[in-house]
């Protein structure tokens, strides 16, 4: 194993300085800044300048609305009035041609409904109004609490009462945890901590599938083009099989491993910026302090053992093949096994105590998704995480082996891609010195 | 005692026998030719020299031992098929190479540096392979072969694709490493380069060994059958002359003439000399290049 080391520095070095990688980072810097930064720049844009909508000056409503929309200015309603020109068509014109012009946004006309005290409301704009929008809820919610207000002035309630009626119910679901024991001292989960835990899982399911997809295509076609220009014939001969498969696997996982690095320093930059930090973190209950250590040595324990589960997968195939060409081909059965296990535990983020993800979390191939899923959002039995451990590495140590006697055959036969039955005459034939 | 020593070794693919009863040794400071059409179970046997897969039968002793992991900082390899990285640097991977064959980092740079120099290439250091020629591309891989000082060395096509000026330069080195005591283990299409640099070959031809020996013997073994005269003046009538089956005109009254066991050499040259000046005259023992063609080609026809 003493080529082992040269192996890795080789392959790290090498995939470092590659434009590509460069490339990547730099692409995912942007994403990652814009990304964190765009909800806030949003708001800031959209809170300045408050939405423009008229009004024709009839009853007192619209008046009522006004004062209502200046008290609350988080809505961003502005009402502008107009006196009523005596004719309902005229009225219109007017304001038509206001909108037209971008003075307004829209208009809101009032239409009394005898059997109620509040008339309906026709928002007139020259947008499509989706039923259910952010702005239509807004008008919908404002407008409600404007007709709350009207009716509990009628019934003389104190300020006191009123704003008991207006606080809405909290529900506060609380997940029973073996997890947090250690951390946070209590043995449940807050709210807070089962949005962070989402978030997490949410954020692993992606780095896991996209770092095993993006390492493992790459160690593929390394191998393949090492083949291809025949630098395998000078390898093999000085370096061990073993060596030179494992030695790529692991400089190729320490390139994901800083990739992924470099991104969570540049998330964590981001967000700590004061007004990131107040409007992303405040409003999804997220505070990093809360994420239990041993979560985190559960999440590092299954992107490793993921990661190196399926980079032997795309180590062997990758030998296999004489072309960069036919790779697409076999790498095709990994990279479905890669889809059901991501997509799976993209489901699991709803439902993470089904059937489906329990099976799940035992099979080897998935189990890196699926085990840390439940591990994470549910409170699997510590014997169920035992167990699918036990089979993860079993399944590692086996496919290891396999993949080192796949490998030291593929990497010496050329021409098209081999049969297993081929393959397996092969291997008889090169056996091992 | 030998440096790389095969007997008896019988491979096989399945049903296909790839090399079948392969016996040779090399010593110290001798260069082996291992000679043989396409697809007659060189590169095997050259990868079994590598002990990068075990024979089926027979035995291979590298010193006088069996394979073990140690040996591979003995083996340098020039493989037929060229084989670099394409984008990496030509220092950069020079260094890699020696490095996996045990060199440490600093030992391999200073040899890198001087082997370039040797082969007046210093400039090569910071490009990548893909931007040198295909004779430069040549070089670098002969240096990935030599760099960390092999003991046995096995050079698989080493001059094809080069120019003439280079094949000297290259057979140079060849001749100065083997005088250093390294065995040679050197497989070629060109004759010529065989005559002036084994001492001993072996012919294969569909994985059996047909012609075996030192390159005198060898030669010495086939009957001699070729004259080959310069004269002043035309010759008239030679193929008259008894025993002489085949006359070859060439530029400058030159004639090679083929004989068999009838002919009377001293007879012909009586007979050239009756006509005119005689400027030259050789009985001409066999090359190496008519013999591989007769013994390979012989059961084509």
């Amino acid at each position: 194993m003493r080529n082992l080391g040269t192996v890795i520095a080789f392959t790290y070095r090498n995939r470092l300085r590659s434009r590509p990688f460069i490339v990547t980072l730099v692409i995912l810097a942007i994403l990652i800044t814009v990304g964190i930064n765009l909800p806030y720049l949003i708001s800031k844009m959209s809170s300045n300048t408050a939405v423009k909508i008229g009004m024709i000056e009839t009853g007192n409503l619209p008046k009522i609305m006004q004062s209502y929309y200046r008290e609350q200015p988080s809505f961003g309603i502005q009402i502008v009035l107009y006196h009523d020109l005596g004719s309902v068509r005229a009225d219109e014109k007017k304001l038509n041609a206001l909108v037209q012009q971008g003075t307004l946004q829209g208009y809101l006309e009032l239409q009394s409904i005898s059997s109620q005290s509040f008339p309906n409301v026709i928002y007139k704009s020259n947008q499509s109004l989706v039923h259910g929008s952010e702005f239509a809820s807004t008008l919908q919610g404002s407008l409600q609490a404007v007709k709350t207000g009207l009716i509990v002035k009628k019934l003389g309630l104190t300020s006191a009462q009123l704003q008991d009626l207006n606080t809405p119910v909290n529900v506060t679901p609380i997940k029973i945890s073996a997890l947090s024991n250690g951390s946070s001292g209590s043995a449940t989960q807050t709210q807070s901590q089962l949005v962070m835990m989402t978030v997490l899982e949410y954020v692993f399911l992606f780095l896991l599938f996209f770092a095993i997809t993006m390492s493992g295509t790459l160690i593929a076609s390394e191998i393949t083009s090492e083949k291809s220009s025949r630098v395998m014939e000078i390898l093999i001969t000085s370096v061990s099989p073993l060596e030179q498969m494992f030695g790529k696997i692991i400089g190729m996982g320490l390139i994901g491993l800083t990739q992924v690095f470099i991104v969570i320093v540049i998330g964590v930059l981001n967000l700590s910026l004061p007004e990131n930090h107040q409007f992303l973190l405040s409003q999804f209950h997220i505070s990093l302090q809360e994420l239990p250590l041993n979560l985190i040595l559960y999440l590092l324990f299954f992107y490793l053992t993921g990661y190196f589960l399926y980079a032997t997968l795309f180590a062997t195939v990758g030998s296999m093949v004489s072309r960069v060409e036919d790779l697409g081909q076999v790498q095709m059965p990994i990279t479905f096994l890669l889809m059901i296990g991501f997509y799976v535990g993209i489901f699991g983020l709803q439902a993470p105590s089904s059937t489906l993800q329990t099976v799940m979390s035992f099979i080897p191939f998935f189990s890196p998704f699926i085990m840390f899923l439940r591990i994470g959002l549910t409170n699997p039995p510590v014997w169920q995480i035992a167990i699918s451990i036990a089979l993860l590495l079993a399944t590692i140590i086996f496919i290891g082996w396999l993949s080192a006697q796949i490998y030291r055959t593929g990497v010496l036969m050329y021409g098209k891609r081999p049969s297993i039955k081929e393959l397996r005459r092969a291997m008889r034939s090169m056996k091992a010195r | 005692m030998n440096a790389l020593e095969m007997t008896g070794i019988v491979k096989r693919y399945g049903e296909f026998t790839a090399v079948d009863q392969l016996n040779l040794s090399v010593r110290p400071g001798e260069i082996y030719g291992l000679l043989g059409g396409n697809g007659a179970g060189k590169t095997t046997s050259m990868r079994m020299a590598l002990g990068i897969f075990a024979p089926d039968e027979g035995k291979i002793l590298w010193e006088g031992q069996g394979y073990h992991q140690s040996l591979t900082r003995k083996f340098g390899y020039l493989p037929e098929e060229r084989g670099l990285y394409a984008k990496v640097r030509v220092g950069e991977q020079l260094v890699y190479l020696a490095k996996l064959r045990g060199m440490a980092t600093k030992d391999a740079e200073k040899a890198v540096r001087s082997w370039l120099a040797r082969f007046e290439v210093e400039h090569y250091l910071e490009k990548r392979v893909e931007e040198l020629s295909k004779g430069n591309q040549q070089k670098i891989q002969f240096i990935a072969a030599v760099l960390h000082k092999p003991s046995i060395l096995i050079l698989d096509e080493a001059f094809s694709g080069l120019d003439p000026v280079n094949v000297e330069l290259l057979k140079g080195v060849v001749k100065t490493i083997r005088d250093e005591g390294v065995a040679i283990l050197f497989s070629t299409h060109r004759m010529d380069h065989v005559e002036e640099l084994c001492q001993q070959v072996t012919i294969l031809k569909r994985s059996k060994t047909i012609v075996s020996g030192t390159v005198r013997g060898i030669k010495e073994s086939y009957p001699k059958d070729k004259i080959m005269v310069q004269t002043v003046d035309t010759l008239d009538d030679l193929a008259t002359l008894p025993g002489i089956t085949h006359v070859d005109i060439m530029e400058d009254h030159r004639y090679q003439l083929t004989f068999d066991e009838r002919a009377n050499p001293r007879a012909i040259l009586q007979h050239a000399l009756s006509q005119t000046e005689v400027m030259h005259f050789q009985v001409m023992e066999p090359t190496m290049n008519e013999i591989f063609i007769k013994v390979v080609g012989e059961e084509h026809a």
